[in-house]
């Protein structure tokens, strides 16, 4: 398991709003675990959306989506809000590819309210960029 | 019929009332509180007469030294068990007894606990959410044990100290109770789990085995890390991260502590005072 944070951001989103506003750090967290053959990705995304709202308390606006890896692999994006709290609007994309036994996790945690179409594209390049792990090249995305 | 892969959650079963445990209630002299005693441990030390209680539920301090080495619970582990207990419970840690009424509702009585024997009784729907935790259907793992707090810690809104308690209780349990499965790995039997859940008597085939506080410190920084590393513990540290708040103690960190209590002074080779071959048995307990 690796895990990475982006650069720290500023205290206030907008200095105008007089109300909390707690600053939300980009992370990502890559996970990769033998998981065997017998699962399909799909039944694994379903786990994990399974395990994923038996947990996370206030979970919002959970959904999936087909995830393309940038070597053709197919994988599946988990997407959720957590509850907003201190604060802190936060969106987690939780992308999940499988490379014969092992399956890789890729936790991404970002604000929800400066998240726009430019920088979830950069997001998703970042992740998409993703190899499989038996690979001779084998990187980790950078964001 | 259910498919899991790795270590991901069954789905939770609801609270249950309680019933009242009459074989416990008796070893009190009928007094109903005798059936609140939250810790399995303790109620199979009670329930096998190694704790004989007076009526006002005390056990002195040497009696329960004495049933815990029964247990192979090393002195250093039964001094800090019984110190916290009797700090927590009687408010000094230099009290020479422990009143067995007052573990329910004491500061040691935490959330998120396995649940069997909370709410003062036996609670079979927990008992079943716990056995439903097991991959193999035979034994319960410590991945299988952590997997089982995590729901816990869900359905009863616990935080980190209750985390490291119900951590510290099921690697204790787990190093107290446990033997190698099919697998090769450390586990607790369905059946030994039900005996002492439900019957509060040690397994039939127990062994007395040597329980370290490096080997439960290690046991809890494994149960640490196979949390962080399911979708709901990624999910959790990922929003930890985001919000720079205080992070859950991980793997990294409970080796540390492990390496700080090393018995044999972080020395892996041996050096002044130990040799190599001691330094392999202080260590035992680690591969466990």
């Amino acid at each position: 398991m690796l895990s990475l944070r982006g650069p720290a951001v500023g205290d206030l989103k907008d200095p105008r709003m007089l109300q909390k506003q707690s600053p939300v750090r980009p992370s990502l967290i890559v996970h990769r675990r033998v998981v065997g053959t017998e699962a399909s990705l799909d039944l694994l995304c379903g786990e994990v959306c399974a395990e994923l709202v038996n947990s996370v308390e206030g979970m919002q606006d959970l959904r999936t989506e087909a995830f393309p890896f940038e070597d053709g692999v197919k994988g599946s994006l988990v997407v959720f809000d957590f509850s907003v709290k201190h604060g802190a609007h936060v969106r987690q994309f939780q992308a999940l590819r499988l490379d014969g036994p092992v399956l890789t996790s890729l936790t991404l945690t970002v604000d929800a309210v400066t998240l726009n179409d430019k920088a979830k594209e950069n997001y998703f390049k970042a992740l998409a960029s993703t190899r499989a792990p038996s690979a001779t090249n084998a990187t980790i995305p950078t964001l | 019929m259910s498919i899991r892969i790795g270590n991901t959650m069954p789905r939770p079963i609801l609270n249950d009332a309680p019933q009242a445990r009459e074989h416990m209630v008796k070893k009190f002299g009928g007094d109903v509180r005798g059936s609140t005693v939250p810790c399995p441990v303790l109620s199979v030390l009670l329930n096998e007469n190694l704790l004989t209680p007076d009526k006002d539920g005390n056990v002195s301090v040497d009696q329960l030294k004495s049933a815990f080495t029964k247990l192979g619970i090393t002195p250093l582990v039964q001094h800090g068990l019984v110190k916290g207990g009797t700090s927590a419970i009687e408010g000094n840690s230099k009290s020479q007894t422990l009143n067995m009424f007052k573990l329910m509702g004491s500061s040691l009585d935490h959330k998120g606990s396995l649940g069997p024997l909370q709410d003062g009784g036996f609670n079979q729907k927990h008992l079943d959410q716990l056995l439903s935790c097991s991959k193999d259907g035979k034994t319960l793992t410590l991945e299988d044990l952590s997997t089982a707090q995590q729901m816990r810690m869900k359905q009863e809104g616990g935080g980190l100290r209750d985390r490291l308690i119900g951590q510290a209780e099921i690697a204790a349990l787990l190093l107290v109770f446990g033997k190698p499965n099919a697998d090769g790995k450390k586990a607790v039997k369905i059946e030994d789990v039900v005996s002492i859940f439900k019957d509060n008597k040690l397994p039939a085939d127990f062994a007395k085995q040597d329980v370290g506080a490096l080997g439960l410190v290690w046991n809890m920084g494994k149960m640490a890390f196979m949390q962080l590393t399911t979708a709901a513990g990624r999910a959790e540290a990922g929003l930890a991260k985001a919000l720079e708040s205080p992070q859950r103690l991980d793997a990294s960190a409970m080796k540390g502590l492990g390496a700080a209590m090393c018995p044999a002074g972080m020395r892996p080779k041996g050096g002044v005072g130990v040799n190599a071959q001691e330094v392999g048995k202080l260590h035992l307990a680690m591969q466990n």
